[in-house]
């Protein structure tokens, strides 16, 4: 069996789960503390991945890379930059995707924290980036867990995106879901099989995580009265 | 001196409300903030902080100008010298009590300070505990000492001792009296509680749907014996505002400045310096002040 899909599958991941902290801790914090009235805006942005069809995003994105549109040609021949059928495309790509799957645990954390928190930290002359640092992200742990854990599981489990955006070329963008389409097709129905299993195992593993830890997490603050 | 005359419009439609405060206090006192629930007691708390900016007006503490929308000036909370204490433990659960005293510090932190602020509130040793393991007085007195690490001008207490049971209350009482008499900073204490607004304070305010309504020491706003019959007699009057059919006058009733609003037809040519009768008309106090 050959474990470069799998193993490209987990590198994507990994990258795209950085990215997304980076990313989705201060766009949720922004659309947690935030009254602008184009909040509701950048949260119909955020959450359009969950309701469109992968495809709807991946062909966008290939339209917007290519080099006959201008973003594509500015990145192609200004900076040598081509996302299409290459790794950094898929991660762009898997960015989009999961964005929801990060920005949205760690908003509900935040939003549900008691206002005064923040507020007690500003009065004491703290900065909202200390605030944020070392008064809010300490006390969200579960949700900040939960985003990490299910960006990173979505990410494995895409398809559709890396499929538009990627193609599927052998060690640089055949990902395990792209593999076990590839096998199908080839009627190779075992090697379909062990990529499937590979990933529902390592699913399942991962969402049980989240559970089991939030669960222990919510009796011991339950028990403490916070 | 705390000296403010602020605006604010917080919300809309029925359960927003005008807040529209003024008032010169002394520097150094605790005082008292009372009024029915909805008065507006709390957004003052907020306003004088920072944590709301007030749509007119000015704020100046201490001589020191905090916010003036005329000169488009407003110092953020983290610029002003406040200490606040919330009513619901606003402690950090993350961080022990000797954690959440040194974060306040943080930039020049005076080991020595801290320690007489944790033996002041008696929690030196449950300085190493996390708030989720304190009771509900700890937790009220380990904020308190927060609030006074950066040693403010201003201390801001919102009903910081509602949820807690009579005997705990009386104890914090006791905090509150000997933190303030160590460090003085003026202090805005907000509580139903007019036994311990009494206990407490040097001058307690009324505020009644968003308006300062009487201000005096709590003596003669919780006390009857400077009682004085405004029907009986005639009083000299000092300003006086007419608008459609009120008319709003300030005059003085034996030592005390009194404000009162009466119907504007029954007085057609009254004016400043006037002697006024008020037998038989209809009249409300708005305020009342000692020592005019």
């Amino acid at each position: 069996m050959n474990y470069a899909p799998i193993i490209l599958s987990f590198q994507l991941a990994f990258v795209t789960t950085l990215c997304l902290l980076l990313i989705g801790i201060p766009l949720a914090y922004w659309l947690s503390e935030s009254r602008s009235p184009i909040k509701p805006v950048l949260e119909t942005i955020v959450s359009l991945p969950l309701v469109l069809p992968p495809t709807v995003i991946g062909f966008y994105l290939l339209l917007a890379f290519s080099p006959n549109s201008s973003v594509g040609y500015f990145l192609k021949n200004m900076l040598g930059i081509d996302f299409i059928f290459s790794f950094s495309g898929l991660v762009i790509g898997s960015i989009i995707y999961s964005l929801p799957f990060m920005v949205h645990p760690i908003q509900a954390g935040l939003h549900n924290l008691p206002k005064n928190l923040s507020e007690a930290a500003y009065v004491l002359g703290k900065s909202r980036w200390t605030t944020l640092q070392r008064v809010l992200l300490p006390n969200i742990k579960p949700a900040l867990f939960t985003g990490i854990v299910l960006s990173f599981a979505h990410t494995v489990g895409e398809f559709g995106v890396v499929l538009m955006i990627g193609g599927n070329i052998p060690g640089q963008t055949r990902v395990a879901s792209i593999a076990i389409y590839d096998q199908v097709e080839a009627m190779n129905y075992g090697a379909a099989h062990q990529y499937a299993l590979i990933l529902l195992t390592i699913s399942f593993v991962v969402l049980l995580m989240v559970y089991v830890v939030n669960g222990h997490y919510f009796k011991k603050t339950s028990r403490a009265g916070i | 001196m705390l000296e403010f005359d602020l605006t604010k419009q917080f919300g809309k439609g029925e359960t927003g409300f005008l807040l529209d405060v003024k008032a010169q206090l002394p520097a150094g006192k605790i005082i008292g903030i009372f009024g029915p629930s909805g008065a507006g007691k709390s957004s003052l708390l907020r306003l004088l902080s920072g944590l709301e900016k007030a749509d007119r007006g000015f704020l100046k503490v201490n001589n020191t100008i905090w916010s003036d929308t005329k000169e488009r000036l407003f110092l953020k909370p983290q610029q002003r010298t406040v200490g606040y204490l919330f009513q619901n433990y606003s402690l950090f659960p993350n961080m022990t009590v000797a954690q959440n005293l040194a974060f306040a510090a943080e930039k020049n932190i005076d080991r020595d300070q801290l320690k007489e602020l944790l033996a002041a509130t008696q929690l030196t040793d449950k300085k190493n505990q996390y708030p989720k393991s304190l009771s509900g007085g700890e937790q009220q007195r380990a904020a308190l000492a927060r609030a006074l690490v950066r040693r403010p001008s201003l201390l801001l207490l919102d009903e910081p001792l509602a949820a807690l049971d009579e005997e705990i209350r009386q104890s914090l009482q006791t905090y509150i009296l000997a933190l303030h008499e160590r460090f003085q900073p003026t202090t805005l204490l907000v509580s139903h509680d007019r036994q311990e607004l009494a206990k407490l304070c040097d001058l307690v305010i009324e505020i009644a749907a968003g308006n300062i309504v009487q201000m005096g020491t709590p003596d003669l706003l919780f006390g009857d014996t400077q009682t004085i019959d405004l029907t009986e007699g005639s009083f000299r009057v000092l300003t006086l505002t007419r608008s459609e059919n009120k008319l709003i006058v300030e005059l003085i009733a034996g030592h005390q400045k009194i404000k009162i609003a009466l119907n504007s037809a029954s007085y057609p040519t009254l004016k400043s310096g006037d002697l006024i009768q008020i037998k038989g008309a209809a009249f409300t106090l708005l305020s009342k002040k000692i020592n005019a």
